[in-house]
């Protein structure tokens, strides 16, 4: 299906059509909105279509997989880019009113769209080059973002930002490199056919060499102990904007852990990495939490709480190695994806409104707004009992399913901090309300217009409470997207064609790696990677 | 030497008069060998933006400002996006390409790849992006 690669097309498009647009304020907004809207469509049509026929494939340029680049969407991959362009839509919207006319000259769509075309891309590709690709696009797009109209405290974060991801990149293409030698490959359905049933001194080594690509991801996802760099960057970030970076680019981290070390990697004993982010997960969880309750800043303490969030979802990726609770643990992991996405991305966006209406950012100054702007307090305090997992909406449901997992798996520990986290995110949230919204009035009027920014971030409260109320056919589209990427079968098939033989290539390839006679005696892939034990 | 004291040497000067439309034609002549041979877009583009220093450093970056020459990035990435975009519409795979033969008179035979195309959009990008950096920094320097 050709038409896959529109989802990275159309903003790049427009990322360009809106500079061109540049010094036409209204037009731009107009524009970039219609875009947002008319790819959303896409999207959703995508899910449906995947849902009912299957996944689709394309080769870009006609080359086949696994030489040329694949695009693949499946049902993990249609879920994020919904949820991507719904996000995306909604901060559009929402930043149509608060950005400066200052802020649109230098380019303030424009790089928004090209961080949508990058996040779009790294769910849609199937290759894992092409996945660093991604990475770098949207890396792009958010270090400008977060230097638009900057002051020197922007310029400050922002390159602890820059410095953590250029390393992240640095290492993501080393471990590339390290897997090409070993795995012969960088195709996604091409690696977990060439690994499937590989044992012996060649699957230590994939072992050992996927241990990089998951520090790049966790890195990414901002996993302990690499967490440090999120709570000083975000905050910082544009308001509006700042929701979709806190909802979605966490994400790509966790996506890519899923999609790898769940799909990719299913060589003899890869359960290793499941085990690592088990123990990681606990860890960022409680630290998370707890650098959440220290904070007096309102977006400071939401962005611990990312942190604190993403625990969960990658606890459910580690409880993924045990093959008894592989599916339920997936299917958990997607469904808190999605949770956490929408209640994410719509608690900074109200955090921006309460900031807008009470005129300041420090949560001890705030206060009254509940009387000030009600209707944005009920926002807020929907999605806060959601954030926390309150029943009757997604955040109950989603780590429900998590620690059920947890549970079936025997791994008391990981669900006790995952308990524990539950009630501190509560008192985390409970404080912001009591301060901001509770106490007397901090001024006796808003600060400003807020009306616009709230109606499309209730949207996406309602989401929550829909995704809560609807939760049973939810699960079910989770736990088919969680089987898709368990079992690669269907995946293999849709990239690389049904029962296709290997190239002679490839055999060719394979047969002098086995028999040690590729290249250079010295060359470190070719004289480890067969399986003969003694080597001299 | 700083830029504002090699600005008024009637030496680079001259040079420059002859060299900047020197080097552009020898980028556009890598640009065009660029699919059979060494050259393409990107080296034929960074050539094109050292003549455009050169220039820069001869006459002082305001003059080369009344260019606005992020738009060639623009320009440039939309040529390259279009390029892979004709065979999509066409029920192709996006960025499939082929090759147009025809006789010109005087020139003889062409044989051009629809990649030129799109090289022509990396050789935008790669001069824009450039010479909006050159430009940015050597305005800074007064």
């Amino acid at each position: 299906m050709n038409s896959l690669i529109l989802v990275i097309l159309v903003p790049l498009f427009s990322a360009m059509i809106l500079a061109l647009l540049r010094g036409l304020p209204r037009l731009e907004k107009a524009f970039c909105v219609a875009s947002c809207l008319g790819l959303t469509a896409f999207v959703f049509w995508l899910l449906v279509h995947v849902d009912a026929h299957g996944i689709q494939a394309t080769a870009l340029s006609g080359y086949s997989a696994p030489f040329g680049i694949a695009f693949v969407a499946d049902r993990l991959a249609c879920i994020m880019l919904c949820l991507s362009m719904s996000v995306g839509s909604v901060v559009v919207i929402y930043t149509c009113f608060t950005v400066t006319e200052q802020q649109q000259n230098l380019f303030f769509y424009p790089l928004f769209q090209i961080i949508l075309a990058g996040v779009n891309w790294a769910f849609i590709t199937g290759d894992l080059f092409n996945l660093f690709v991604a990475y770098e696009v949207m890396l792009i797009g958010s270090y400008g973002l977060m230097l638009v109209g900057a002051g020197k405290e922007q310029v400050r974060q922002s390159l602890k930002y820059i410095a953590i991801n250029v390393v992240g990149g640095s290492f993501f293409v080393i471990g590339l490199g390290y897997l090409y030698a070993t795995v012969g490959s960088l195709n996604m359905a091409d690696i977990a056919q060439r690994t499937a049933g590989m044992t012996g001194q060649r699957a230590h080594m994939v072992t050992a060499m996927s241990m990089v690509l998951l520090f790049v991801f966790a890195l990414k996802a901002a996993t302990f102990p690499l967490i440090y760099w999120l709570p000083d960057s975000y905050p910082v970030v544009p308001a509006g904007v700042s929701g979709y970076f806190a909802g979605l680019l966490t994400k790509v981290g966790v996506y890519s852990l899923l999609r790898v070390f769940v799909m990719v990697f299913r060589q003899e004993g890869h359960e290793f990495a499941g085990q690592v982010l088990l123990v990681l997960s606990g860890l960022t969880m409680l630290l998370g939490v707890m650098g959440a309750m220290c904070q007096w800043d309102i977006r400071k303490i939401l962005s611990w709480h990312i942190i604190s969030q993403v625990g969960y979802m990658v606890m459910g990726i580690g409880l993924a190695s045990q093959p008894a609770i592989a599916a339920i643990a997936v299917a958990g992991t997607i469904f808190y994806v999605v949770h956490h996405i929408v209640v994410k991305s719509s608690l900074f966006l109200v955090g921006g409104i309460a900031e807008r209406v009470t005129g300041t950012q420090e949560l001890k100054k705030m206060g009254g707004a509940l009387d000030l702007a009600p209707g944005v307090a009920g926002l807020f305090l929907v999605a806060s009992f959601s954030l926390a997992g309150m029943p009757p909406f997604s955040g109950f449901v989603s780590k429900f399913v998590v620690i059920k997992a947890g549970m079936q798996g025997g791994n008391y520990v990981v669900v006790a901090i995952a308990v524990i986290t539950g009630f501190l995110t509560l008192y985390s949230m409970a404080k912001i309300w009591s301060y901001a919204f509770w106490g007397p009035k901090c001024r006796p009027a808003p600060a400003g217009r807020y009306r616009g920014m709230a109606a499309p971030t209730s949207l996406l409260i309602l989401f929550t409470i829909g995704l809560g109320l609807f939760a049973q056919p939810c699960l079910r589209l989770a736990t088919d997207a969680a089987n898709d990427v368990i079992d690669p079968t269907n995946y293999i098939q849709a990239v690389l064609g049904p029962d296709k033989p290997r190239g002679p290539r490839d055999i060719k390839f394979d047969e002098e790696l086995e028999s040690g006679q590729l290249g250079d005696r010295h060359a470190s892939a070719a004289t480890i990677a067969p399986d003969k034990e003694a080597l001299p | 030497m700083t830029p504002q004291t090699l600005g008024n040497s009637p030496i680079l000067r001259t040079v420059c008069r002859f060299a900047v439309p020197l080097t552009v034609l020898v980028s556009l002549k890598i640009f065009w060998q660029g699919h059979n041979l060494p050259g393409g877009g990107f080296i034929a583009g960074a050539m094109a933006a050292a003549a455009g220093a050169m220039y820069l450093m001869a006459f002082g970056a305001a003059k080369a400002s009344r260019i606005a020459w992020w738009k060639f990035s623009v320009v440039g990435l939309l040529c390259s996006l279009t390029t892979g975009t004709v065979p999509l519409l066409m029920g192709k795979a996006y960025m499939d390409h082929t090759f147009l033969n025809f006789h010109l008179p005087l020139l003889g035979h062409q044989h051009i790849p629809t990649a030129v195309f799109f090289d022509l959009g990396v050789f935008l990008i790669v001069l824009g992006t450039l010479m909006t950096i050159f430009v940015e920094l050597g305005l800074e320097e007064r």
